[in-house]
C-alpha cells in the first residue's frame, strides 16, 4: 500500500492508495455538494446534475459517453446524497488512460437543453419508484423531523413539482457554483499508475477555475418526537429513527461506530436480541453517520403493523438501557472483530476502497490506510463508549414511522 | 497463478480448495436442494428451515453461536434458493479454523428448539406481507411463478396459509431428508494452506452420510403467456422471461454476449432505446439467467401507468429486434465488459468461492479462467445472430404488476 496526492494550482485535489495486489483500479470525482447546498428553489438540482453529467459534453454526447464506458469494460455509476456527488468507475489497468480521460471530460458537461428536459421525465420516474419505498418515505420524514429547517433536511431527489419547475439556466448556476476545481477531488485507487494520471488531470483539467464554493457547516438543533404516516397501500410499518451523533471531524466518531455496532448491528447486536430474535421486528438495526459539523445516529425499525406500537417501545427501552447501564467489554471486543474483518474484505475490491479515501479526503483532508483506521478503532475502550453515552444523545431520538397504522407515541 | 484442489469425500461431498494469498477466506457450501422441493401444500419449507437452522447448534444455543461466530468476525449468510441452498461463511483467514466448525454445526447439528420455531414463523410471514412493499421483487416473485408454471415455480416464500400450517416435526422431518451431503459441493478460497484445508473440512463434514432428494426436472413455459397483477403503485412493473440456452450448452457465451448486447451498460440496447432515448423510465435491464438444466433471459422494467403501454413495446421490440442486428462493436463492447467483469470478479474471496461452488452445481466441473477467456474471444457478431435466429423464443411469458394498465393495441405476444 502507497498512499499518493497532490494539488493543482487551481485547488484541484489529487488522492491515491496504490496497491499492487490488485488487479483493477477505481478511480472517481467527488464533488463537495449535495442537496444540503441547494437554495429551496433549486431542490433535486445536485441529482438531476447528476444525471445530465453522462448526458454529453461539447464534443460527446450521451451516446458517446456510455460506449465509451462500455468499450473499457467498465463498472460505473454516479451517486447523490446530502452532501457529496460521486462519478466512479472500475477498469483494467490498461483503460485507465480512457477511463480518467472520459471522467474529467464529464466533469465540464454541455447540459444541452434537450437533453435537460429528456432527462426531467427520468428523474420524475425515479422519484415515483421511490414513492414505492416505504422506507425511504419514513428516512425523508425522519430527517425533516430531525434537522428541522436546516439544510441537511432537503431532499435529495426534490419533489415532482420542484425537478418540473427546474430550469435549465438555475442547474447551470448551481454547477458553476459547485463544480469548481477547488470543489472536486480526484481519487484514485488499486494498481494505477500515478504520474500518467496526474499529468492527464493537469492537462485536462488545469484550466478549470476555483470558486471558494465553501459550505456552512453550522450543525442543526436536532428535533424529537414520533412522526406517524398513515399509508394503507403498504404492508408492514417502516420506521427510522434518528438522534445527534459525532461529526466527521470529531476524534470521537470511532467510538460513536462502535457504540452504535454493538446496539444495532449484526447478529448478536441487542437490538437483535430484544426484536429480530423473538420474531417482533423483521429488521432493527443502529448505524452512526458523520456530516459535515454534526453526525447521526441512525436506525431502521421493520415489523408487522399490529406490533408497532410495541416494537417501538422496546427499541427505546433498548436505548434507556444502554444509556443507564453502558456497554460491556465483550460487546466492544465483537463489534471491533466484525469492523475488522469487514473492512478486509470491502478493501478486496478498489470500488471497495475508493469512497472511503476519497470521503477520508472530502471530510478530514487525511489519508488513512486501512490499517491504521483498524488501530483507531481497535483503541476505543469502553469508557469512551460509555462517554459518550453519558450525554445522552437517545433523549433527542426523532422517529419516522410509515405503514397501515394508527398514531404511535 | 492459483492451483484449486479438488477433493471429494466418500459421502459424496465435493471439496474446492483455492489458496490465495488473502487475509480473508470464504467458504461457501450448495446443498442440491431448494424451494421447489417443498412439498406441495408445505411451500416455504426450505426457506423456514434455513433460518431455524442458525437457532443454535452442536450444544450452543442461538445467542451462544451467534456470538461465537461474532467473537471471531466471521459472518454467516447464504438463502434457500430455488434448486439449492446456499450457506457461506467469510472470515480473516487467522480465524478460518475456529470459524469453521460453527458453520459445520449449523448444517450437521442444528438444534432447531421448538420453543425458537414461532419466532422463525413470524419473520417468514412479515417477509411474506413485506414482499408487497417491494414491487419490483415481487413482479419477479410472479413473473417466475407463470414462467415455470408447475410445481419448479411455485412460491418459494410460500403463503400464509403455508406457513401458518408448518409445523416443527415437518420442518425437522424435511432437516433429515434434504440436509445430506451426497452430490452437495463446498468450496472455499483465501487465505488457506490447501492440504490442512482438506484436513479441516474432512473432519468437520466427513462424518455426514446420506443422499438427498433427486433433483426436480425444470419445466419453463413454451409460447405466450401474459397476465396482469392488480397491485396498488404508483409505477407499473413489467417483466418479460424467455427461454435462453442451459449452463452446459455450447453457445452458452453467445448467449452471454447477446444478453450484455441487450442491457450490458448504459450503452446497451435496453438503456439507450428505453431510459436515453424516450425518458420512459428509471429502471431497465435484462439478465441472463443460469440455472441447473436451464438458461433463461429475464426483462424488467418499472414505469408510471401513462408510459407503461409503450415501455413494454419499446421494450418487447428491443428484444424482438436483436436476432440479425448485432454489431461486431456490440459484441466487442459486449466482450471487453464480460472479460473485465470475471478478472474483477476474482479480487473478491467470497465472489471466487462462490463462483468455483456454482460453475460445478451448474456444470459438474469449474471452468479455468482461460476456459472462459476462449469462450469469449470465440464469439463473432455472426454467430451471436446465428445463435439468436436458432433460439427465437416461440413467445415471451410476460407479467405486468400495478394499477390501470392497458394492453398496448396491436402489439401481440
Amino acid at each position: 500500500m502507497r498512499q499518493d496526492q497532490t494539488q493543482l494550482a487551481n485547488g484541484l485535489r489529487l488522492i491515491g492508495e496504490y496497491n499492487p495486489e490488485s488487479l483493477s483500479l477505481a478511480a472517481g470525482f467527488f464533488c463537495r455538494t449535495g442537496s444540503r447546498d441547494e437554495t429551496l428553489a433549486e431542490s433535486g438540482v445536485s441529482h438531476f446534475l447528476e444525471h445530465m453529467m453522462f448526458k454529453g459534453t461539447e464534443r460527446l454526447s450521451y451516446d458517446e459517453i456510455n460506449k465509451t464506458f462500455d468499450e473499457i469494460g467498465a463498472r460505473y455509476n454516479a451517486f447523490t446524497s446530502e452532501e457529496n456527488t460521486v462519478y466512479y468507475g472500475q477498469v483494467l489497468p490498461e483503460y485507465q488512460g480512457r477511463l480518467v480521460g472520459l471522467l474529467a471530460e464529464m466533469m465540464r458537461p454541455a447540459l444541452r437543453e434537450t437533453d435537460f428536459d429528456m432527462e426531467k421525465k427520468v428523474i420524475i420516474e425515479e422519484i415515483a419508484m421511490y414513492a414505492d419505498r416505504p422506507m425511504w418515505i419514513a428516512h425523508d420524514l425522519c430527517r425533516s423531523l430531525h434537522y428541522g429547517t436546516h439544510p441537511l433536511s432537503q431532499l435529495v431527489l426534490g419533489t415532482t413539482q420542484s425537478i418540473t419547475d427546474l430550469r435549465q439556466a438555475q442547474m447551470l448556476d448551481y454547477f458553476q457554483r459547485r463544480y469548481a476545481a477547488d470543489n472536486l477531488t480526484f481519487v484514485l485507487s488499486g494498481k494505477y499508475d500515478w504520474d500518467a494520471a496526474v499529468a492527464q488531470i493537469e492537462a485536462a483539467c488545469g484550466g478549470w477555475t476555483p470558486s471558494q464554493a465553501g459550505r456552512d457547516v453550522a450543525g442543526p438543533v436536532a428535533g424529537a418526537g414520533v412522526k406517524t404516516t398513515r399509508i394503507d397501500r403498504f404492508q408492514q410499518t417502516n420506521m427510522i429513527l434518528m438522534a445527534p451523533g459525532l461529526a466527521a471531524r470529531d476524534e470521537r466518531r470511532y467510538a460513536a461506530s462502535v457504540l452504535a455496532a454493538v446496539i444495532g448491528s449484526g447478529q448478536a447486536s441487542r437490538l437483535h436480541w430484544a426484536l429480530v430474535a423473538p420474531g417482533l421486528a423483521d429488521r432493527a438495526q443502529l448505524g452512526h453517520d458523520e456530516e459535515d459539523g454534526s453526525g447521526t445516529f441512525a436506525g431502521v425499525l421493520v415489523c408487522q403493523p399490529e406490533a408497532s406500537q410495541r416494537a417501538l417501545d422496546v427499541y427505546r427501552g433498548v436505548l434507556d438501557e444502554v444509556q443507564r447501564e453502558g456497554i460491556r467489554a465483550d460487546e466492544l471486543q465483537r463489534a471491533t472483530r466484525r469492523f475488522a474483518s469487514g473492512v478486509v474484505l470491502q478493501a478486496e475490491s478498489p470500488l471497495g476502497r475508493l469512497v472511503n479515501v476519497g470521503f477520508n479526503w472530502v471530510y478530514r483532508e487525511q489519508q488513512l490506510s486501512m490499517d491504521d483506521w483498524l488501530a483507531q478503532l481497535r483503541a476505543v475502550t469502553v469508557e469512551d463508549c460509555n462517554a459518550l453515552l453519558a450525554e445522552r444523545p437517545f433523549d433527542q431520538l426523532a422517529v419516522a414511522a410509515v405503514g397501515p397504522i394508527d398514531e404511535l407515541h | 497463478m492459483s492451483h484449486r484442489l479438488e477433493h471429494l469425500l466418500p459421502n459424496g461431498l465435493l471439496l474446492l480448495v483455492e489458496p490465495l494469498a488473502r487475509l480473508a477466506v470464504a467458504t461457501h457450501l450448495v446443498l442440491p436442494v431448494g424451494t421447489a422441493h417443498d412439498a406441495r401444500g408445505a411451500e416455504g419449507t426450505a426457506r423456514l428451515l434455513h433460518a431455524w437452522c442458525q437457532r443454535g447448534a452442536g450444544g450452543r444455543d442461538t445467542r451462544a453461536l451467534n456470538e461465537a461466530l461474532e467473537n471471531l468476525g466471521a459472518a454467516r449468510g447464504g438463502s434457500a434458493g430455488r434448486q439449492a441452498t446456499n450457506w457461506s461463511l467469510t472470515c480473516l483467514a487467522d480465524d478460518w479454523a475456529k470459524a469453521l466448525p460453527l458453520l459445520a454445526d449449523t448444517i450437521l447439528d442444528p438444534r432447531l428448539p421448538a420453543d425458537e420455531f414461532e419466532p422463525v414463523r413470524q419473520l417468514a410471514l412479515a417477509e411474506l406481507s413485506g414482499l408487497d412493499d417491494q414491487p419490483a421483487r415481487k413482479l419477479g416473485v410472479e413473473l417466475t411463478a407463470r414462467y415455470f408454471p408447475g410445481d419448479f415455480g411455485r412460491g418459494a416464500l410460500g403463503s400464509s396459509e403455508t406457513l401458518s400450517a408448518a409445523t416443527p416435526d415437518a420442518l425437522r422431518a424435511a432437516w433429515r431428508a434434504q440436509y445430506q451431503p451426497a452430490g452437495a459441493v463446498l468450496s472455499v478460497a483465501g487465505g488457506v494452506d490447501p492440504d490442512e484445508a482438506i484436513a479441516r473440512l474432512t473432519d468437520a463434514f466427513g462424518s455426514w452420510a446420506g443422499a438427498p432428494p433427486a433433483p426436480l426436472a425444470v419445466e419453463p413455459r413454451i409460447g405466450a403467456h401474459y397476465e396482469h397483477v392488480t397491485a396498488s403503485t404508483e409505477q407499473v412493473h413489467i417483466g418479460l422471461a424467455s427461454p435462453a440456452v442451459p449452463p452446459t450448452d455450447a453457445n452458452r457465451y453467445q448467449a452471454s454476449v447477446a444478453s450484455a448486447v441487450l442491457s450490458g451498460g448504459m450503452g446497451a440496447r435496453l438503456f439507450t432505446e428505453v431510459r436515453e432515448k424516450r425518458g420512459l423510465c428509471y429502471s431497465v435491464g435484462s439478465r441472463l439467467q443460469m440455472i441447473a438444466g436451464h438458461g433463461y433471459q429475464l426483462t424488467q422494467a418499472g414505469t408510471t401507468t401513462e408510459r407503461s403501454a409503450e415501455t413494454l413495446e419499446v421494450t418487447l421490440g428491443e428484444l424482438r429486434r436483436l436476432a440479425g442486428s448485432v454489431t461486431a462493436e456490440e459484441v466487442e463492447r459486449a466482450r471487453v465488459g464480460l472479460l473485465s467483469n470475471e478478472v474483477m470478479a476474482e479480487e473478491s474471496t467470497g465472489a471466487r468461492a462462490g463462483r468455483a461452488a456454482q460453475d460445478w452445481w451448474l456444470l459438474g466441473r469449474v471452468r479455468s479462467a482461460a476456459e472462459v477467456r476462449a469462450g469469449l474471444e470465440a464469439v463473432t457478431a455472426t454467430s451471436v445472430n446465428d445463435y439468436l435466429a436458432a433460439h427465437e423464443p416461440a413467445g415471451y411469458t410476460v407479467v405486468t404488476l400495478g394499477t390501470g394498465f392497458d394492453w398496448p393495441a396491436g402489439l401481440s405476444l
